[in-house]
């Protein structure tokens, strides 16, 4: 066990552990998660989580790849713990990370995996990623936060004019938050704003950007955060605005917003959740998703764009089956794109695929994400809408990065399970990023 | 393989502030545009390029351009360019540094006179070398607003520190055209009193004809921290060769001299650029007239389709729109214009366009009315 040099969150350093997969280990990998999932700040049952998790993990590895070389990394983040496996690939097969595994048959292999889906659902958000010939494998467990609750709200008078300034005092963030829990539908509002604390700590760290607008009087009147989600773009939440104005105060948000990122790396500013207050001339529609809220009433979401720079092209790969709903909505959209074919070359894949799943049942949505390829990804993603669709989920989404050869394959597969293209993302991913949404969903 | 080593050692090796800063990233060239947005013809009104020039005796140099010329080395300090602009302003040739363009000249400076944990000072929405430089060196630029479109003098009096090195002032300022007359800069100047090198970047000077215009080099005697920039790329239309130069004290000029890169400036660019001195009148008389004549076009153009401009010195105007300023540009792109989008001068939702001929202006007239009022 080591200290590496980096500083982290509350001036925590990570932990790292390097060991060979073996289940003679895990009391070792057991007590390191533990151990440093309080010290970081975790509280007691997620530190049994985080345990459990290492042990399920481990246990799995060690079966699959016995004697491999594993790094094992434990990191305080911002308002969250990390706990991340780092291994060679070769012969590891990671089918049972989807949601989905367990379950299919009584065999040994299911029952052993059994136990990674349980990491993997045991925790607040997990991944997979390749790195080379390496795969990491990383599950995230929240802090936890005191919870506000939506209320009344007493209206005060605007002075002057709103100015916005970059959100630091924590007493303001958080009466920004009970504000937009209070004034905004449900499904326009993160989920984390409930927890006022978790975005407070997330802003100091710089994992968000936030900006709020205040009066002449100094009160809140209005509410704006962003991230930056892939290397060339940020998403944003909001504007969400608390004054009668609200026109003024959603300006002066976004044209924050616009030029605080303006000349950083970010390329495009999408919207994750955007509110009928976002100016919208300053911004580009890309298309609607046709979602249901979670009583299966219509809660069609826009998706806004704002383009930095001059966008003078990009090279993406396309299945020819994707090319006319790429070429109708590129030309809608002023977009110049160089479209090269990809297609399924019949190179040796691993029997199994991974898909991530990132699940919000208050909005009744589970999204989809292509990780890792394999033979069986059409049986997989049906396996993934048949499990949502029992559980109940009304919107099911899928992305679709456009650089990566595999994924830009897909379509026909995605057809064949029931998905359609409905919208595309500028610079969204390593390039635009395609989102599907299940039609019988 | 191999460039994962070279990726881990550059992780090592690379300064944390140049990995955090993001490279400009230039637009491609006119055949691939036109390829990419299925156009025949492409106005660039992005640069401020003087679509004139050069001068005719600056065109024949480069016509002529004798191969034999070529595998020598050109004049490493100029030497020839900076005795023609001794005689042209009446200073001497050692106060003279020519650079290539003034993006060198202001790494130069800035390597002169600054280390680490020293800052500049500059407007927030003014030409962005100042800040990029200062940046990529290690150094913190500080940002003062704009007042009125304008830099704030006495914001940037305000913004100093005893790490503060040199005040950065574009006049006039690209993007917005204003310019501090002759006693708002002798005042900027007393206050200053010598703490600081003063940097006053007139790459648009010539395109002035306000009589209340200063002259930063006439004021050099009387400031010795004053360091005047000027450029053959603009009024000159000499951009694709790449010369600029910047006239100091003696004194200062040595000091910058130091740091300065010899050889950077090509034979071509240097005999272009006296020959353009000699023989500018006519070039600077119908450029003048052209700008005039777009800039009232213009004007009328935004009072038809009731569009907010920005009118200002120097060949561009900026022009509120009302949608993204980054969709315009792709849907201009699309009928063969292209302007500058403003949200990298954080200016969102305004362009700046260049003026160019009457027949250019009209092309780009009607490319925004169709886009504006299909």
């Amino acid at each position: 066990m080591s200290l590496s040099p980096e500083n982290t969150a509350n001036g925590r350093h990570p932990i790292h552990l390097r060991l060979h997969a073996d289940a003679a280990w895990i009391p070792l990998a057991q007590g390191m998660a533990g151990q440093a999932g309080a010290v970081f700040g975790l509280d007691r049952g997620k530190i049994l989580r985080l345990t459990m998790a290492a042990e399920e993990i481990l246990a799995y590895l060690a079966a699959q790849a016995p004697d491999e070389i594993l790094e094992i990394t434990c990191t305080p983040g911002a308002s969250h713990v990390a706990l991340e496996f780092a291994f060679t690939a070769a012969d590891a097969d990671l089918w049972a990370m989807n949601i989905t595994a367990g379950g299919v048959s009584d065999t040994e292999d299911d029952m052993r995996a059994m136990g990674l889906m349980l990491a993997a659902r045991m925790s607040d958000g997990f991944e997979i990623r390749r790195e080379g010939g390496r795969v990491v494998l990383g599950l995230r467990m929240n802090r936890p936060y005191p919870e506000i609750k939506r209320g009344p709200i007493t209206p005060v008078p605007m002075r002057g004019t709103p100015v916005a300034k970059p959100a630091e005092d924590p007493a303001r963030i958080s009466e920004a938050c009970r504000l937009a829990l209070s004034l905004y539908p449900t499904g326009l509002v993160p989920a984390e704003f409930a927890t006022p604390g978790m975005i407070v700590d997330q802003i100091r760290a710089g994992d968000l950007g936030a900006a709020l607008a205040e009066d002449d009087g100094g009160s809140v009147r209005g509410f704006l955060i962003w991230k930056q989600t892939s290397a060339a773009s940020a998403t944003f939440c909001g504007p969400y605005v608390f004054a009668p104005d609200a026109g003024q105060s959603a300006r002066v948000l976004t044209d924050h917003l616009v030029n605080h990122v303006a000349r950083t790396a970010v390329t495009g500013l999408l919207s994750e959740l955007a509110t009928s207050d976002l100016p919208r001339e300053d911004f580009e529609l890309l298309g609607e998703l046709p979602l249901l809220d979670a009583d299966g009433r219509r809660a069609p979401l826009p998706l806004w764009y704002r383009g930095l720079r001059e966008d003078n092209g990009l090279t993406i790969l396309a299945h020819r089956d994707l090319e006319p709903f790429l070429e109708d909505a590129y030309a809608r959209l002023f977009l110049v794109r160089d479209i090269r074919p990809a297609q399924d070359q019949g190179a040796g894949l691993g029997p199994h695929s991974v898909l991530a799943a990132r699940l919000r049942p208050a909005a009744s949505q589970a999204l989809l994400t292509p990780m890792l390829a394999g033979a069986d990804i059409g049986t997989n993603l049906k396996r993934h809408v048949d499990l949502l669709l029992g559980e109940g989920y009304r919107n099911i989404l899928l992305h679709l990065d456009l650089s990566v050869g595999w994924q830009a394959a897909l379509p026909p597969i995605l057809a064949g399970a029931g998905f359609q293209p409905v919208v595309v993302l500028p610079f969204a991913g390593r390039a635009d990023v395609v989102v599907f949404q299940h039609a019988r969903a | 393989m191999w460039w994962c080593s070279n990726m881990l050692a550059l992780e090592r090796l690379v300064p944390e502030h140049v990995r955090r800063f993001e490279a400009y990233t230039p637009s491609r060239p006119d055949p691939e545009l036109m390829r990419l947005y299925r156009i025949d013809h492409l106005h660039r009104l992005n640069n401020n390029e003087n679509p004139l020039g050069p001068t005719p005796d600056a065109a024949r140099i480069v016509q002529g351009f004798p191969p034999r010329l070529a595998p020598i080395y050109p004049s490493g300090d100029a030497h020839d360019l900076r005795h023609i602009l001794a005689r042209r302003f009446g200073q001497d040739a050692d106060q003279f540094v020519v650079g290539n363009g003034s993006c060198e000249l202001i790494a130069s400076v800035i390597k002169a006179f600054c280390a680490n944990g020293d800052n500049i000072v500059t407007a927030d929405k003014t030409f962005a070398v100042y800040e990029w430089v200062a940046e990529f060196s290690g150094l913190a630029a500080r940002l003062v607003p704009l007042r009125d479109f304008g830099f704030d003098a006495g914001a940037m009096l305000a913004a100093r520190d005893e790490r503060t090195k040199i005040l950065f002032v574009c006049n006039p300022n690209n993007p917005t055209g204003t310019f501090w007359d002759t006693p708002t800069l002798t005042a900027f100047l007393d206050r200053v009193d010598g703490d600081q090198i003063v940097v006053l970047d007139e790459a648009y000077g010539e395109y002035v004809e306000n009589p209340d215009f200063p002259d930063g080099i006439r004021l050099l005697e009387r400031y010795p921290n004053l360091v005047v920039f000027r450029t053959f790329s603009k009024m000159y239309a000499l951009a694709g060769l790449r010369i600029g130069y910047l006239c100091a004290a003696p004194e200062v000029a040595d000091i910058i001299r130091r740091t300065h890169v010899v050889y950077s400036v090509n034979s071509l660019a240097q005999q272009a650029a006296a020959a353009s001195l000699l023989d500018d009148k006519a070039l600077i008389h119908q450029t003048r007239e052209m700008v005039r004549t777009g800039k009232a076009m213009l004007g009328e153009l935004c009072a038809e389709l009731d569009l907010p401009m920005h009118c200002g010195e120097g060949n561009f105007v900026m022009i509120r729109v009302p949608m993204s300023d980054t969709l315009l540009y792709r849907k201009l792109m699309a009928r063969g214009v292209m302007v500058r989008t403003m949200t990298g001068f954080r200016f969102p939702g305004w362009i700046r366009v260049s003026l160019a001929r009457a027949d250019v202006m009209e092309e780009f007239g009607q490319a925004l009315r169709a886009v504006l009022r299909p």
